[in-house]
């Protein structure tokens, strides 16, 4: 590959950048181009040209999934010491208060037959909220979840509709992914529920079991 | 028309001047992309809110297939979040950036799949797609665009093809027709072309 010539250095860089070097063509000007100050320079020159075309297509907006699933990578990248601990720490809380099971480490996969972003006025998601209802599992990922007041938590509640009061499903976590195990009952209320919603309660949840707080957020829960 | 997710926001009623339009969007995904490496993940949510849109739809046009570009978007992202601290702003547009990730892992994912649609049929798609010109926002653009229309119909078909659908030179041949060694030159003319004219605008 005669590198050296400036006209040659711009016709392979338009051509990288056009997607036409394929294969080994390609990672050979990858190397190159990580020491060679001026193919960079031209390479520069043709991306910013070239994606003003993208700025022309039509923007089709991904499904919410795709952003769901980025998100729960990150998670599992980066999050495993302290905030795996505050997650186990929060469900064990969560458990004892009202009573759920918890299984540590679920074996069979995650099946998600439901989903819910709880988010906040401007959009941001504060927790990701999966049902697997085949195993009666519910899983809750905190997103982008301020921590609650000092002496407060979080209580995420299913809205089962037809006037009947909000039933519990636990305390939110700050960080991290916890999963409870529900009752057959409650993964029946849960599928035909009206929505879900976050309220602010005293430390380990309402003590009366009905919602005692401001009603923070609400959220639908959708098949998948 | 394809909503928009999300409003540019520009200062009140002020008209921008053109470079400065193009340049302060620059600034604010920079900016979203800092705090992103920094571990905000509220200005990664924002800047996937911005810019997913467009690198999507490019997906679609590369990989044709949604599944396969719901799987390069997030491996994308995924990526993004991991590097963000190892963009430099010295060295390019943040858009520029994310569209080399994008085209590169689309141009993997494509070596190992098979095209599905019948390369006749994406040659008239991209016939019919020839929006009619808008109004261009910043400079490096309108320039892009004069320079580009001044190309003969081979190079310019070939470039668009190339670029905008992920189409290798074997593929643009049989796409228009034409002979590989033709479509060769034609890019290889049309990229210097295009050069001669960018840099005497």
């Amino acid at each position: 590959m005669n590198g050296d010539h400036p006209a040659r250095q711009d016709l392979l860089a338009g051509e990288y950048v056009l997607g036409l070097l394929r294969g080994p063509a390609r990672r050979r000007f990858e190397r190159l181009l990580l020491t060679d100050p001026g193919l960079q320079a031209r390479t520069r020159f043709w991306e910013d040209r070239f994606a003003t075309w993208l700025d022309a297509l039509p923007p089709v907006v991904p499904a919410p999934r795709v952003w769901h699933a980025i998100v729960a990578r990150l998670g599992r990248d980066e999050r495993a010491g302290l905030g795996q601990r505050l997650a186990v720490a929060a469900a064990l809380v969560a458990a004892l208060a009202l009573g759920f099971l918890l299984r540590p480490a679920p074996a069979p996969v995650f099946e998600t037959t439901h989903v819910a972003t709880v988010a906040d006025a401007a959009g941001q998601p504060l927790w990701l909220i999966e049902l697997d209802a085949e195993s009666a599992r519910l899983a809750v990922r905190a997103l982008l979840a301020e921590p609650p007041p000092a002496g407060k938590s979080y209580e995420l509640w299913m809205l089962p509709g037809e006037g009947r009061a909000p039933v519990s499903l636990g305390l939110l976590p700050r960080e991290g992914r916890v999963v409870t195990v529900l009752t057959p009952d409650r993964v029946v209320l849960l599928r035909q529920a009206t929505g879900l919603a976050v309220s602010l309660e005293p430390a380990g949840g309402s003590p009366t079991g009905l919602p005692t707080g401001p009603v923070l957020f609400q959220a639908a829960l959708t098949a998948t | 028309m394809p909503v928009l997710p999300y409003t540019l926001e520009t200062d009140k009623g002020e008209p921008m001047a053109e470079t400065a339009a193009g340049d302060a969007r620059n600034a604010r995904l920079a900016d979203l992309l800092y705090r992103s490496a920094s571990g905000d993940r509220a200005a990664f949510a924002a800047l996937y809110r911005e810019t997913a849109p467009t690198l999507f739809a490019w997906l679609l046009r590369l990989l044709r297939r949604r599944a396969l570009a719901e799987e390069v978007l997030q491996d994308v992202f995924v990526s993004v979040w991991q590097h963000a601290a190892e963009y430099d702003a010295a060295k390019g547009r943040v858009m520029s950036w994310l569209a080399r990730m994008t085209r590169n892992r689309a141009l993997d994912r494509l070596r190992r799949e098979r095209r599905l649609v019948p390369l006749d049929e994406l040659a008239a798609a991209e016939e019919g797609g020839e929006a009619p010109e808008e109004p261009r926002s910043h400079v490096e653009e309108r320039a892009l665009a004069e320079c580009f229309e001044a190309l003969a119909e081979g190079p310019r078909r070939s470039l668009r093809l190339a670029y905008l659908s992920g189409l290798s030179h074997e593929e643009i041949a049989r796409a228009l027709g034409a002979p590989l060694g033709t479509v060769k030159s034609w890019v290889r003319r049309g990229l210097a072309s295009l050069k001669r004219c960018l840099e005497g605008a």
